[in-house]
């Protein structure tokens, strides 16, 4: 899941984008409101962290823009005022959920979690596909009775294709919900992952291969 | 001293009905006892006239035919012929004749005040007499008691009648001062009921004396301005509120996520850093504001010593130096040697202020220019998206070009604390935008 976070306060900000990070996010950083609004509008966000006071832009400006263009993408607010106008304004501007500062990093994490959810249509915090179970608030993953141990990168792989299992889901939407501008641009990196991610379910197989299109996570062939 | 309305109006008026009633109550008095003297007098005149007319007078013999029994209680006479005494009401009673002219005197009667009628006939036989005269004289005195018990009696009815007066007019003017003091009462009443938390009420509307509507003008007027500082106090404290709240998110935000696993120790040390950075942004925050209420409450004092300004200006310049660099700006300092009295940590604080935000808010690789000509100091810098309406907003708390920190520990304050400190020092600060550059001039008194 690829986060956009929006502050222009540096510790705010890099404190949520590491721990977003580190929570298997692929994580995409602006300081100011005319960055954020150029990257929300070019990359296709699951959850956009957007404080309100932002130079240039502001963060309500920035809602009500990509609300105009028909944007559906999930906005957590971040504001330091907590009068019940300022909180009003931010949800009518267009912004699902806020939080005001000073917040707790955890609770943070599981509004973005909860934004992930509503933005695919699931309510459930635990996916099922098979006898695959897939616990998206401990991140953990278990194949039957047996755990399968994950790296944070393989795990948000296949939290994407278990959210849209069913789905073809294609490279390229693999990548740009799974990878931030920080990752390694090898054109090849999906089909290694997905490799990988194969090996370590076993048998028998999950993830399928639709040649030219992408991959589909289900049951059968 | 205070003075009680009700205390006043009681006692001005009571003075005054008492003096009312005082003269009046001698102006009665004497008139009374005057038309009762009137009367007194035309009775013993009439009484002596009466009994004078018993006096014969048989050829140059006069007899006595005076009937004692005439005589009312409290009346005595005397009659002289020629001189010597004739006959007497008593023995023992020793009156004078009045000398010829006045008829009425004031005389005593066996130790009682008393009026005689003294009357003088002429000549009643002729030849006998060298002048052709044989004076008779008949004394008539009466006690004036009774009159007196009279008028004591009018005078003690009039005082009566002047104290009931009196009381019933304290217990009226009782009444109305309590009637008329009442829109006082009902306009302390609206005034107690006043809170803090609603100063919109208006006493104006509630006030139905005309005498009072000056004052609740007035009131009203001062409510207003209470009202509008509250309100600006309250939304002062909300924007400290915010601006202290976004370093405590920052901090909480850093230390959370340091203290998430278990993390090699560089990591800490970094964390720790950064934490220490933002525990210093916000102590300098805090130290502004507090500065700022200092000015504002006058508690500042001036501590004035010989300064070589460009010296100041110089180590000012030192301490931007690292974010001037980073930001790739070019610093043009053009510093004439100048020396003045005034307060050097406030200067320090003025320079400081106004370097930062030019190093701040300068377009990347843009300029800062930094000229000190006498007891000017002029800073400016590029890329200043401003307006010339909106330039001179920076001295208001709190302002915002666009509703943002710019950066991290500037917080909308540094401006206003600036032009207070300069304004405490007797300088004058002025702000332009000129050409895209933001120009900030500081005059010093020299």
């Amino acid at each position: 899941m690829r986060v956009l976070v929006v502050e222009d306060y540096s510790p705010i900000r890099l404190a949520v984008r590491d721990g977003l990070a580190e929570q298997g996010y692929a994580v995409d950083v602006a300081s100011n409101g005319e960055d954020g609004l150029w990257l929300a509008e070019q990359n296709p966000y699951d959850v956009i962290v957007l404080d309100v006071m932002l130079p240039k832009v502001d963060g309500l400006e920035i809602v009500k823009r990509l609300r105009a263009k028909g944007s559906q993408v999930g906005v957590l607010m971040l504001t330091a005022r907590d009068t019940v106008a300022d909180r009003v304004t931010g949800l009518d501007h267009g912004a699902d959920d806020y939080l005001v500062k000073p917040f707790e990093l955890s609770e943070l994490f599981a509004r973005v979690r909860a934004l992930v959810r509503r933005g695919y249509a699931a309510k459930d915090p635990v996916i099922r596909v098979s006898d695959l179970v897939i616990d998206t608030v401990k991140r953990a993953v278990k194949r039957g009775e047996a755990v399968v141990a994950l790296s944070p990168r393989e795990y948000a792989l296949l939290e994407y294709l278990a959210i849209r299992a069913g789905e073809v889901v294609t490279r390229t939407e693999i990548w740009e919900h799974v990878y931030d501008f920080r990752s390694d641009a090898q054109s090849n990196v999906v089909d290694v992952y997905v490799s990988y991610l194969r090996k370590k379910l076993g048998q028998p197989a999950l993830i399928h291969t639709r040649r030219g299109y992408g991959y589909v996570l289900g049951d059968d062939a | 001293m205070k003075h009680s309305i009700r205390t006043r109006l009681l006692a001005g008026t009571l003075l005054g009905v008492a003096l009312a009633f005082v003269a009046i109550t001698v102006f009665v008095g004497a008139l009374v006892r005057g038309a009762l003297r009137d009367q007194f007098d035309d009775g013993l005149r009439a009484k002596a006239l009466e009994l004078a007319a018993q006096i014969e007078d048989h050829e140059g013999e006069v007899e006595n035919e005076i009937d004692p029994r005439t005589l009312a209680t409290g009346e005595a006479y005397e009659l002289w012929v020629r001189g010597k005494p004739l006959a007497k009401s008593a023995d023992h009673l020793e009156l004078v004749a009045a000398p010829p002219g006045s008829a009425l005197t004031e005389v005593t009667l066996d130790g009682h005040a008393a009026r005689q009628y003294t009357l003088r006939s002429e000549a009643r036989v002729e030849g006998e007499d060298p002048n052709g005269a044989m004076p008779i004289v008949f004394v008539l005195a009466r006690t004036t008691s009774g009159v007196d018990a009279a008028a004591h009696h009018v005078t003690l009815v009039v005082i009566a009648i002047g104290l009931a007066g009196l009381l019933l007019c304290v217990v009226f003017v009782l009444l109305v001062v309590r009637v008329a003091l009442a829109p006082m009462r009902d306009l302390a009443s609206a005034i107690a009921a006043i809170r803090a938390t609603d100063l919109a009420v208006r006493l104006a509307p509630q006030t139905t004396a005309v005498e009072l509507v000056a004052v609740t003008n007035r009131l009203d007027e001062l409510l207003g301005r209470l009202g509008a500082a509250f309100a600006r106090e309250r939304e002062l404290t909300a924007e400290v509120a915010h601006e202290l709240r976004t370093p405590l998110a920052g901090l909480r935000a850093t230390i959370e996520l340091a203290l998430d696993r278990e993390r090699p120790a560089e990591r800490y040390r970094s964390a720790l850093e950064q934490s220490l950075a933002i525990t210093r942004d916000t102590e300098r925050l805090v130290e502004s504001l507090l500065s700022l209420a200092r000015l504002d409450a006058g508690q500042t004092g001036l501590h004035a010593t010989p300064i070589d300004l460009d010296q100041l200006v110089r180590d000012g310049l030192d301490k931007v130096h690292a974010c001037a660099a980073e930001r790739k700006l070019a610093v043009v300092t053009e510093l004439e040697a100048v020396t003045l009295t005034s307060d050097r940590d406030k200067l320090r604080i003025v320079i400081a202020n106004l370097l930062d935000n030019a190093t701040t808010y300068a377009d990347e690789g843009g300029e800062v220019r930094v000229t000190l000509t006498g007891n000017m100091l002029r800073v400016s810098n590029t890329g200043c998206a401003l307006s010339s309406e909106e330039v001179g907003h920076v001295f208001e708390r709190f302002w915002r070009a666009d509703a943002a920190r710019s950066s991290e520990g500037h917080s909308g304050i540094g401006m206003p604390l600036t032009q207070k400190l300069v304004e405490l020092l007797g300088g004058t600060i002025a702000v332009e935008v000129n050409d895209g550059r933001f120009v900030a001039t500081v005059r010093l008194p020299r």
